[in-house]
């Protein structure tokens, strides 16, 4: 955009971290332009004012302590300042705001499907809403990608058993690229989507206007009961599974002494390979669900067993200050085939 | 630089002007100038060898240290099936061929050849024991198909379940498994992975064949399943990584010293032939540093694959 | 005096010594069953040349793909496997072994004044090894071809992919033995075979820049065997290792594999390093300014270069702490690069400049491994480098290190010692002109690069969208120069082999003890063994006896 259609040198800034990166990255190209030009000034002055026409008997110089040190302290110095620059904007980015609405991402060869917590699903499109923090909770149920927006200078891989997260704050209305950018297989560059950033009011329309799905977190009810996951998980007293109620975001004290937070991946675990990491009082005798369920069924799962939490403290107004998701109880669709 | 040929400075490195003069040995080969920086030579070029084997070792180690943190208790249990006495009776035998192996280096130092020969073999026999109750360790594992792949079936409590081998199985020699994991098992059949051929996950679900609202019937279908059967599914988690790296560490180690059994006929052959004397058994010497290194490999494999989970604890 | 001087090349007549390394024996099992390294140089020589070719070839292919943003040249499964074998092809069978297994294995026995590798026989063996290795790659690439890009990533080689991965895994597992061959012949090579008097200190520095790479080589190379090996068999006998079906974890396979490769990168460009300094030093007629300082900074190059692996993984879901000590270390790598340039530049200076082609590659290659520096700085930066990454910035930043590095240094290399190789000069027009080609071919195909990734373009894409078109022309069109300038060596310099004018044993008035002796050099290099009594590139010296 910045310079012409045809020859363009910088992606739309669009996020509230476009900018930053942008800074940094202006302040990296002049070092490069400035140390390119000290080094070709050099070579060239040296190479042209000493050739051995002007001067043809060399004058020997074994070399110079004080300035080697010159030239490795001030480009360390240098490094260090960028070095310290870039962390800050990493953290940043990487650590996403407590209040966040939460998008649910899977990718698979060659696609993008999106999960919205009320219900919504989209392929290769993700619908968000301008101004508003938004994370991505991602996973990939193939091989590795990796999910990309130029335009927010954000990007983060996606990978296979783990969950990982992604967080935006778009700040300017418009139609963005999706990429895969880690490679995928055959149709790699076939793995694209848009991001369609939309004011608020448009995009409850939007959301509204969806298919009629039920919510997340209630097909994940749907499946914990259609598991069996509920004869044991009863959250009664005596039950032979934990009671999961208020459980999601909690520290677990664990048989073996350790004591872990019951995040997404924890979920995602407890489901898969349940004996790794056994609630302190409950005996090993869950079966493992691996092979058996779907990403996007663990996905659902886990909106439910969060959703239990958030049952619990929306009482305490701790949840999310996002108009769209305080609550991923169904707003809209009831009917559900 | 410049070079002179001044008389003063030739005692500046330790090296003569040029070999051959007096004494010259029949092994010397004409590019060192003397047999000691021969000697030296092939010693560091031994040792430069076996750091290299310890990095490819280490690749090994380095998989089997996040694993064994990440499964621990898979890694634990699946561990308890390996025997403790065989693997101690190897750990024996490896040790008593390291002891052979110092005492034919030794009797190479002092130019008995006989005495060489006798304890290069051995250590052969000692080396092809080891091999032997490796080839025992690992039928028994193939029985209980407590191997890594399609078959592969693992129960900590022993309930039977990976018992029920199919007669077709049952029947199937140890070759006739490797063949069918070798042509079996290379890549998919031809297709794309994808195709909706290969089964969606959510499938197996018993009474939930579609677990999400339709709609987006594009992106319905799961990952290519593991092929194997549900017994491989059910496995414990972690505890088919466990057997994978039990295979591939043990393994590469076996094949060391297969190699070794080789490099060892080749020693007997030329001390046979009577090239190695007090004056000359460099390849004896950087060969014992070979067999010691193997050596030392298992010695870390033993506790690591065998007795992780026989403490005190359990 | 000084027109006198510089003629002196030109006017004196040399002949051909009458007997040498090329013509002690002509018979093709003479060659075949060598063991003078000089011979091995040349197998080696020959072999990386059709493989840099073979690997062009694949790199043309993906630079009209991207022509226009549609794909319509290729089919994508075509296009992945084109630019999978360029990557397979230029790093494992072209890059690894380029400057080291030609022109190391050429000059370090006679710039340490010895007659051979310590190790002549392994020597031979690895050059073996590296074409057995080789044919497995192309047979790979025969039947079928490869499509998991050269970093094998994990689960897409293990499981997803249809191609001839475990053949070409085999291929680079085989070719990395002999990269660790030559490594621990030269390590040894250069502990115990130096001539009398050839104190460390008075190494040239291209042997210290040897020496680090080797200690990659044998130190790294092991892992990428092993890693290799698990990649092969869990992708034949479906054992778990990285699948995650079975809980393994793709992302350590990438640690193990960059625990490698990114080793592997400086693996490639040190001994690029150790040409330069000769190549500086010999122009400008001067002492190499800051010996110490460039020795030193190879080995530090060699030592941190194994610990910033993880850089490649910043977005990949490693700990961020985890990434702040990487970012950190990754940094600090770039000092001993920026100190090995501000020396070559002030060697320059009060020097005695001649402008021959060695001497154009040579400041084509400081340029453009500045500018490859610098922009590697973007990625340690953790910020940027999660916008920068899995983008052609990457591919540009990598190019400009590999190309703009490590092929114009070869090239360097190459007309460097061309003469002490064949005993002869190649025309100077032509080869002033193909430098100039490459320089100017080179960053146009590359630097729109930088500007396309910023764009946020990603890597291995075969169709982009339309707006891009642009930049991609410019860089299809910058490869086209790129490739003249490639070809146009192998004209002239196959010409110079029967009608170059002879060169005699130091055309370029160099000191060092490979210019002492006959060009080409006898079979055992030194008529008599040399012994040395002063540092490299004592120029003064030289001066002060005329």
């Amino acid at each position: 955009m910045m310079f012409s259609k045809y020859l363009p040198f910088f992606p739309d800034q669009a996020s509230t971290i476009a900018w930053q990166v942008d800074a940094l990255y202006l302040f990296l190209v002049a070092i490069t332009i400035f140390f390119t030009g000290l080094v070709a000034a050099m070579v060239l002055t040296f190479s042209i004012k000493y050739r051995k026409e002007k001067n043809p008997i060399a004058t020997q110089i074994e070399g110079s302590v004080p300035l080697e040190i010159m030239w490795s302290v001030i480009p360390l110095g240098i490094a260090m300042v960028i070095y310290v620059w870039a962390a800050i904007l990493y953290f940043n980015m990487e650590r996403a705001p407590k209040q966040a609405m939460e998008i649910y991402v899977v990718g698979k060869q060659w696609m993008w499907k999106v999960q919205h917590p009320s219900g919504p699903r989209e392929i290769n499109q993700l619908h968000i809403p301008v101004d508003q923090n938004v994370r991505l909770t991602m996973i990939s149920q193939d091989v590795l990608h990796s999910f990309s927006i130029p335009e927010f200078r954000v990007k983060h891989e996606v990978l296979p058993g783990r969950y990982t997260q992604l967080w935006f704050n778009a700040n300017k209305t418009g139609t963005y690229h999706l990429f895969c950018t880690q490679y995928c297989g055959t149709k790699h560059s076939g793995m694209i989507g848009e991001i369609i950033v939309m004011e608020p009011a448009m995009y409850q329309a939007w959301l509204s206007g969806g298919s009629g799905e039920g919510s997340l977190a209630s097909n994940g009810e749907k499946l914990f009961t259609s598991l069996g996951c509920v004869t044991c998980h009863s959250g009664q007293s005596g039950a032979r599974g934990p009671n999961l109620a208020g459980a999601f975001g909690n520290p677990v004290k664990l048989a073996d002494g350790r004591t872990v937070v019951a995040d997404e991946n924890y979920v995602r675990e407890s489901i898969l390979n349940p004996q790794a990491k056994i609630v302190a009082g409950f005996g090993p005798i869950m079966p493992t669900f691996t092979g058996q369920i779907n990403e996007e069924s663990l996905i659902q799962l886990v909106a439910y067993v969060k959703s239990l939490q958030a049952e619990k403290q929306t009482t305490t107004g701790a949840v999310a200050g996002s108009t769209t998701n305080p609550n991923p109880e169904p707003k809209q669709g009831k009917p559900t085939k | 630089m410049a070079t002179r040929t001044d008389p003063e400075v030739h005692d500046v490195g330790a090296h003569g002007h040029h070999a051959g003069d007096e004494g010259h040995h029949p092994r010397h080969l004409h590019h060192f100038d003397t047999m000691d920086q021969q000697k030296d030579a092939s010693g560091l070029g031994m040792w430069v060898f076996l750091i290299q084997e310890v990095m490819f070792f280490g690749g090994l180690f380095c998989a089997y240290l996040v694993y064994r943190n990440r499964f621990f208790p898979a890694f634990g249990a699946a561990s308890a099936t390996l025997s403790i006495e065989l693997g101690t009776f190897n750990t024996v035998v490896l040790i008593g061929s390291s002891l052979t192996m110092a005492l034919a280096v030794n009797a190479a130092q002092r130019g008995l050849v006989k005495r060489l020969m006798g304890f290069i073999i051995a250590t052969m026999i000692l080396g092809t024991v080891f091999l032997g109750v490796k080839v025992v360790e690992y039928s028994q594992k193939f029985e209980k198909r407590e191997i890594p792949g399609q078959n592969f079936c693992f129960e900590p409590q022993g309930g039977g379940r990976c018992a029920g081998v199919s007669e077709a199985q049952e029947k199937e020699t140890i070759p006739d498994l490797l063949k069918r994991y070798m042509t079996g098992g290379l890549g998919h059949p031809p297709g794309e992975p994808s195709d909706s051929a290969l089964a969606h996950g959510a499938a197996s679900i018993p009474g939930e064949t579609v677990t999400t609202p339709e709609g987006h019937s594009s992106g319905e279908e799961g990952p290519p399943p593991l092929p194997g059967g549900s017994e491989r599914q059910r496995s414990m988690p972690g505890s088919e990584i466990y057997f994978s790296l039990y295979f591939a560490m043990t393994g590469m180690h076996a094949l060391h010293m297969i190699i070794g059994m080789g490099l060892m006929l080749w020693l007997l052959y030329n001390a046979h032939k009577g090239m190695y004397s007090a004056a000359y058994y460099t390849p004896i010497e950087n060969f014992g540093l070979y067999w010691h290194f193997v050596d030392i490999v298992w010695i870390y494999l033993f506790p690591l694959l065998y007795l992780i989970n026989r403490h005190g604890g359990h | 005096m000084s027109t006198a001087v510089t003629d002196v090349v030109v006017t004196e007549t040399h002949v051909m010594p009458e007997e040498h390394y090329l013509n002690a024996d002509h018979s093709l099992k003479s060659w075949l069953l060598t063991q003078d390294h000089k011979r091995i140089a040349i197998l080696y020589m020959l072999t990386i040349t059709f493989f840099f070719f073979v690997g062009g070839i694949m790199a043309s292919l993906v630079r009209l793909e991207l022509l226009t943003p549609a794909g319509d040249l290729l089919e994508s499964d075509t296009y992945n496997k084109a630019f999978t074998m360029h990557g397979v092809m230029m790093i494992f069978f072209f890059l690894i072994p380029s400057v080291p297994a030609t022109l190391g294995n050429f000059l370090i026995p006679m710039m340490i004044g010895a007659k051979d590798l310590a190790f002549p026989k392994i020597n031979l063996l690895s050059w073996y090894i590296f074409v057995v290795g080789a044919c497995f790659g192309l047979a790979a690439m025969i039947t079928g071809g490869v499509d998991t890009g050269w970093t094998f990533y994990a689960p897409l080689s293990t499981t997803y992919s249809n191609t001839n991965v475990i053949l070409t895994a085999v291929g680079i597992l085989i070719a990395g033995f002999a990269s660790i061959f030559t490594g621990l012949n030269f390590i040894v090579t250069i502990h115990k075979m130096r001539a009398p008097g050839q104190t460390w200190f008075r190494l040239p520095l291209f042997v210290w820049a040897h020496y680090a790479a080797s200690i990659i080589m044998v130190l790294g190379t092991p892992v990428i065997a092993i890693t290799l090996i698990l990649v092969a068999l869990e992708r034949g006998f479906h054992i778990g290792i990285f699948d995650p079906r079975l809980g393994g974890d793709p992302i350590l396979f990438q640690h193990m594999f960059w625990f490698y490769s990114h080793p592997a990168v400086y693996i490639m460009i040190l001994p690029g390093m150790g040409v330069i300094s000769e190549v500086v030093t010999t122009f400008s007629h001067k002492r190499i300014f800051g010996y110490k300082a460039i020795a030193f900074s190879s080995v530090a190059i060699a030592v941190f270069g194994f610990l910033v692996w993880a850089h490649h993984m910043f977005i990949a879901g490693i700990s961020m702490y985890a990434a702040l000590i990487f970012s950190l270390i990754s940094f600090l790598v770039a000092i001993p690069s920026a100190i090995k340039v501000f020396n070559w530049s002030a060697t320059l200076y009060k020097g005695s400049v001649r402008w021959n082609t060695p001497m154009l590659y040579a400041f084509g290659f400081i340029g453009l491994f500045t500018i490859g520096g610098l922009t590697g700085l973007f990625l340690a930066a953790l910020g940027l480098d999660v916008h920068l990454t899995e983008t052609y910035f990457i591919v540009a930043h990598f190019h400009y290190v590999m190309v703009g590095g490590m092929v114009l240094a070869y090239l360097c290399g190459i007309h460097h010692w061309w003469p002490k190789m064949t005993g002869r000069l190649y025309p100077e027009l032509p080869a002033k002109l193909s430098a100039l080609l490459v320089f100017v071919g080179f960053n146009l195909t590359f630097m729109p690069q930088f500007i396309l990734g910023y764009l946020g373009m990603p890597r291995r894409y075969h169709s982009y969208p339309p707006e891009w078109q642009v930049l991609n022309v410019l860089s299809t069109a910058g490869a086209s120069i790129l490739a003249i300038g490639f070809l146009l060596p192998m004209l002239y310099l196959v010409w110079s082999l029967k009608y170059g004018q002879v060169a005699g044993p130091n055309p370029w008035e160099s000191t060092g003890l490979e210019w002492e002796t006959s060009s080409p050099p006898p079979s055992h290099n030194f008529h008599e063994t040399p012994v040395v009594t002063s540092e490299p590139y004592n120029y003064g010296e030289k001066e002060g006896e005329v």
